[in-house]
């Protein structure tokens, strides 16, 4: 289980003449999502989804509120260690060490992650075997295609068997075979009682796979609920008008006020 | 069991890091190329070309005329054939020979022009103070070697000629011409012993060597695992790991030293290597040259070796914090560059002779490991100053590696937004215009002026003394202004170019007065512990200022700065680091860099002060001109103490005490502090608000 409390993250900005301002990327959003759920976080480009995903992450702390993870047996997490050792964090910027090949470095992340050696080589050829690495797993990650090296990224978030994962964008710019293994992926996960976080543009996508969606827009939550819900809330018949509805009644709303 | 944990993945971290160093091309071209390739290709070449100048002048004869028509026979013993016969004359030990050519006197200008020949003399009776004498002159051209050396070769037969003109002449009046010829007879012994000449002269060079090439080593891996993890986006994934920030910089701040200790131990291997080669074709070349005892020099090294893993542990660190600011490796290179300065100008130290190697000094990085491996070849040893250097070189890598890992806890430096931060290298078409520099072309335009001052400023300073002072004021603040003006930058806010409330200039004066006390007590103070630095400072002083008037000084050495130097330190500069700083450290940087600028040890902290004040000045106010003004004022006192002492002792005898009483001290501090802080508070920019409204 990940929950978010009230998250709050202020950047300051540097505008002209030299004048510091600040803003909220994130400005108070609260958000769980379950065991064996998959959460879909939506929004336009800068409201703050990466944000919010990077405090979930730990890779960022909040300025305000918390993050609670608790692990597979519903123990509470509270050191930011411990809370890194049980989430698999993929984004965009969460590129491949390329001079490596994917073995060398699942092994490497592996020690790092405390495994032994041994453990580290049964564990890739676990995964080399879920996600089908087999024909390049000894291939420099450099000479990787797109979807290969995105399979690899799965793989370096699978390595440690996290309870929650944080996806952020992960099918952008994949094709639709690479895509697919993701999404298959993401499933598998969840029907094993995972968490998934997961956030994205392609509201296709989202529809078909996410048990709650959170909409967000300029750092808060405007809209949350399942897909149904959500649909039946603002009177559409897909995902992609009920997020275009929903952004559009909140810039007038922003207007009005 | 916790520490156990923290080992095995600093561990891991190294390990990752190490595999990852060692599979890029230009760690290991500069680790291994540098001390396996270039090293000797360059001592090769250089002997190669020395032997090749050496058998090209050997080989050569050298065209020379003598035109003396206008000459008289028997003036002072003048033999013209004899004079011929000496020149041409072959058969003694020279290793080259002049040709005599036949030319008419009038053409051998022209033939020494068209290189017919390489040089002639013209033999003239002239009458001297002493009666009538021939005069002999050699025209050469000094801008072609074989005709330099032809004129070398013809004033060493002249002088043999003279030699015996005059043995001639003192037999003619029948005296024993050896005794009046060589009444004393001169020559010089060196007593150093063979390896202390060898360790002297390793001495000047090997610092530099050594702290360039470590250096060199430690940059390449130092932007790979910062400045590189960023560019290549691996950084998140890193941060994604279960590992503090403090595991994850101590594993790759090991990564980091390894390199350079392994590239430092390869480049001294190869310097050894290369000098013993070299050191054996002198031998067979020059026999009674050197006898040097090679296993003398084994402690020595053996401390050598010691110094440089401790440097190199202190210089992995800093390169490590200078890069972790940048994004991409070409931003790194921007911000390496003035270290780069830094470091090699305090090696440079090794250079000055009978630099004196005091505890102070061996607490200033850099500068005690130049200075220790340059005393240690002439073996020096003195063990509590080697402990000393190890102690505080290891104490500042520590201190870096701190910083280091507070820096990593700034998420503003690890996911700052991607966006082109040199402007410079960008086409100028493609840049927007207004705002303020960027940091990185901040850095980069000051690294340019640094430069230029040293190369450019030095020479036509010593050149032209106080015009040259002029001039590099010119270039000091035509770089920034080419630079903003290329970027498109918006003037008034770049330098700041904002006027200042009647009140501030009262605030500005007073504090500058404050400032100034404090300064003159903080020199007094630091001056007993670098007198020679103070002393060289004034002499050059001195030496810049003779037969200038005082206007012309005061508008110089005052106005110039007050204008050039704020331009590029308190206005372009200080506005690239106050937009992406925080305002305290883009004021304590702007001001360091202020001091550094003067490059004197006693000047960093005056200066540097001065700078700082400057800053928050222009940081309060915005304005430009306050500081200007102070700038002049504050030089102006010393221009006007350097014209008149005597009237300015009468007015300020307080300046001139040798040796003030604490009590003295103590009232001009409180006079002091009292001034800057009435001076700070009268430049509050807070009614401005009102005006808004």
């Amino acid at each position: 289980m990940i929950k978010a409390e009230n998250l709050v993250k202020t950047f300051t900005r540097t505008e002209k003449k030299n004048k510091r301002t600040e803003f909220n990327a994130v400005d108070g959003i609260s958000i769980e999502a379950a065991d064996g759920e998959i959460l879909g976080v939506l929004g336009p480009n800068g409201a703050g989804k990466t944000t919010l995903l990077r405090m979930l992450g730990k890779l960022m702390s909040p300025t305000e509120g918390k993050v609670l993870i608790t692990d597979e047996t519903g123990r509470e997490l509270t050191k930011e260690i411990e809370i890194k050792r049980h989430i698999g964090y993929l984004s965009g910027n969460t590129k491949l060490y390329k001079r490596f090949s994917a073995r060398e470095m699942l092994s490497l992340l592996g020690e790092i992650y405390g495994m032994t050696p041994q453990e580290a080589e049964g564990r890739i050829e676990e995964i080399v075997r879920i996600l089908d690495l087999g024909a390049f797993v000894d291939n420099r990650i450099e000479r990787l295609s797109t979807g290969q090296s995105q399979r690899v990224s799965i793989a370096r978030c699978l390595l440690h068997s996290p309870q929650v994962y944080i996806f952020d964008e992960p099918t952008l710019g994949l094709d639709i075979i690479s895509s697919r293994a993701i999404i298959d992926f993401m499933k598998q996960e969840k029907e094993q009682g995972k968490t998934v976080l997961y956030s994205t543009h392609y509201m296709e996508e989202a529809e078909f796979l996410c048990d709650r969606i959170v909409m967000i827009y300029q750092g808060q939550v405007i809209a949350k609920g399942t897909p149904e819900e959500l649909r039946a809330q603002t009177h559409t018949t897909n995902l992609r008008d009920t997020f275009l509805k929903l952004i559009e009644n909140e810039a007038q709303g922003g207007l009005l006020a | 069991m916790k520490t156990s944990v923290k080992m095995t993945k600093i561990k891991a971290i190294y390990k990752k890091e190490m595999m990852d160093l060692l599979r890029d091309k230009k760690t290991l071209v500069m680790m291994l190329v540098v001390p396996l390739v270039i090293y000797p290709l360059i001592m090769m070449g250089s002997l190669l070309m020395g032997s090749a100048i050496a058998g090209s002048l050997q080989s050569d004869e050298y065209q020379i005329a003598v035109a003396d028509d206008k000459a008289q026979e028997g003036v002072n013993g003048y033999d013209a054939a004899a004079l011929r016969a000496l020149l041409g004359d072959t058969e003694d030990s020279l290793e080259y020979h002049l040709k005599l050519e036949d030319i008419p006197e009038k053409s051998c200008k022209d033939a020494l022009a068209a290189e017919e020949i390489d040089a002639y003399i013209v033999v003239e009776a002239k009458d001297t103070e002493e009666g009538r004498k021939n005069v002999f002159t050699i025209y050469y051209l000094s801008s072609k070697t074989t005709s330099s050396t032809a004129a070398t070769m013809i004033e060493e037969k002249l002088e043999r000629y003279k030699e015996q003109v005059s043995r001639q002449l003192l037999s003619e009046l029948g005296l024993a011409s050896e005794l009046l010829l060589k009444p004393v007879e001169i020559s010089r012994s060196d007593s150093s012993a063979n390896e202390e000449r060898v360790g002297s002269m390793l001495g000047m060079i090997l610092p530099f060597l050594m702290i360039s090439s470590i250096l060199l080593g430690a940059f390449y891996p130092a932007v790979d695992t910062t400045a590189g993890e960023k560019e290549r986006g691996t950084l998140e994934t890193l941060l994604t790991l279960p590992v503090g920030n403090d595991e994850l910089i101590i594993g790759k701040f090991f990564a980091v030293s390894t390199v350079a200790v392994a590239s430092a131990v390869l480049n001294l291997v190869s310097m050894l290597f290369m000098s013993m080669y070299f050191y054996a074709v002198v031998q067979t070349d020059d026999a009674q040259a050197l006898q040097v005892e090679l296993a003398n020099f084994v402690p020595a090294l053996l401390i050598v070796v010691l110094c440089t893993v401790a440097f190199a542990l202190f210089i992995s660190a800093v390169t490590m914090c200078v890069t972790t600011f940048a994004k991409s490796f070409k931003e790194a290179n921007n911000y390496a560059t003035p270290l780069m300065l830094v470091v090699m100008f305090a090696s440079f130290v090794a250079f000055v002779p009978n630099m004196e190697f005091t505890g102070l000094l061996a607490a200033v990085p850099i500068v005690n490991i130049s200075l220790l491996i340059s005393d240690i070849l002439v073996f020096e040893y003195n063990f509590s100053i080697i402990m000393i250097v190890l102690v505080t070189n290891m104490v500042y890598a520590a201190l870096a590696i701190v910083l280091l890992i507070r820096l990593y806890n700034s998420e503003e430096l690890m996911f700052g937004e991607e966006g082109t931060s040199i402007q410079i290298f960008t086409g100028r078409g493609a840049l927007k215009k207004g705002g303020v520099p960027t940091l990185s072309d901040a850095v980069l335009v000051l690294a340019a002026s640094l430069l230029l001052l040293l190369y450019v400023g030095s020479v036509v300073q010593a050149r032209f003394l106080l015009w040259g002072l002029l001039m590099t004021q010119l270039l000091i603040i035509g770089v920034p202004l080419l630079a903003s003006w290329y970027t498109k930058k918006e003037l008034r806010e770049t330098f700041s170019l904002h006027a200042p409330k009647p009140v501030w200039v009262l605030g500005a004066v007073l504090s500058e007065m404050g400032c100034y006390l404090l300064i003159i007590l903080l020199s007094s103070l630091l001056g007993s512990l670098f007198e020679q630095d103070i002393q060289a400072v004034n002499d050059t002083m001195d030496y810049i200022l003779e037969g200038a008037g005082f206007v012309q000084a005061l508008l110089i050495i005052a106005l110039a700065p007050a204008v050039c130097e704020e331009a590029l330190f308190r206005g372009y500069f200080f506005s690239a680091a106050r937009k992406r700083l925080r305002p305290a450290a883009a004021i304590i940087i702007s001001g360091a860099v202020f001091g550094i600028y003067h490059l004197s040890l006693v000047k960093f902290f005056t200066t540097g002060l001065l700078g700082v004040l400057f800053c928050y000045v222009v940081y309060r106010t915005g304005s430009i001109f306050l500081t200007a003004l102070m700038h002049f004022l504050n030089n102006a006192v010393a221009v006007f103490v350097l014209f008149y002492p005597e009237k300015m002792e009468r007015l300020f005898p307080f300046l001139f005490h040798e040796n003030p009483s604490t009590a003295e001290v103590c009232a001009l501090v409180a006079v002091g502090v009292l001034c800057l802080g009435a001076g700070l508070w009268l430049l509050n920019p807070k009614p401005r608000a009102k005006q808004i409204n």
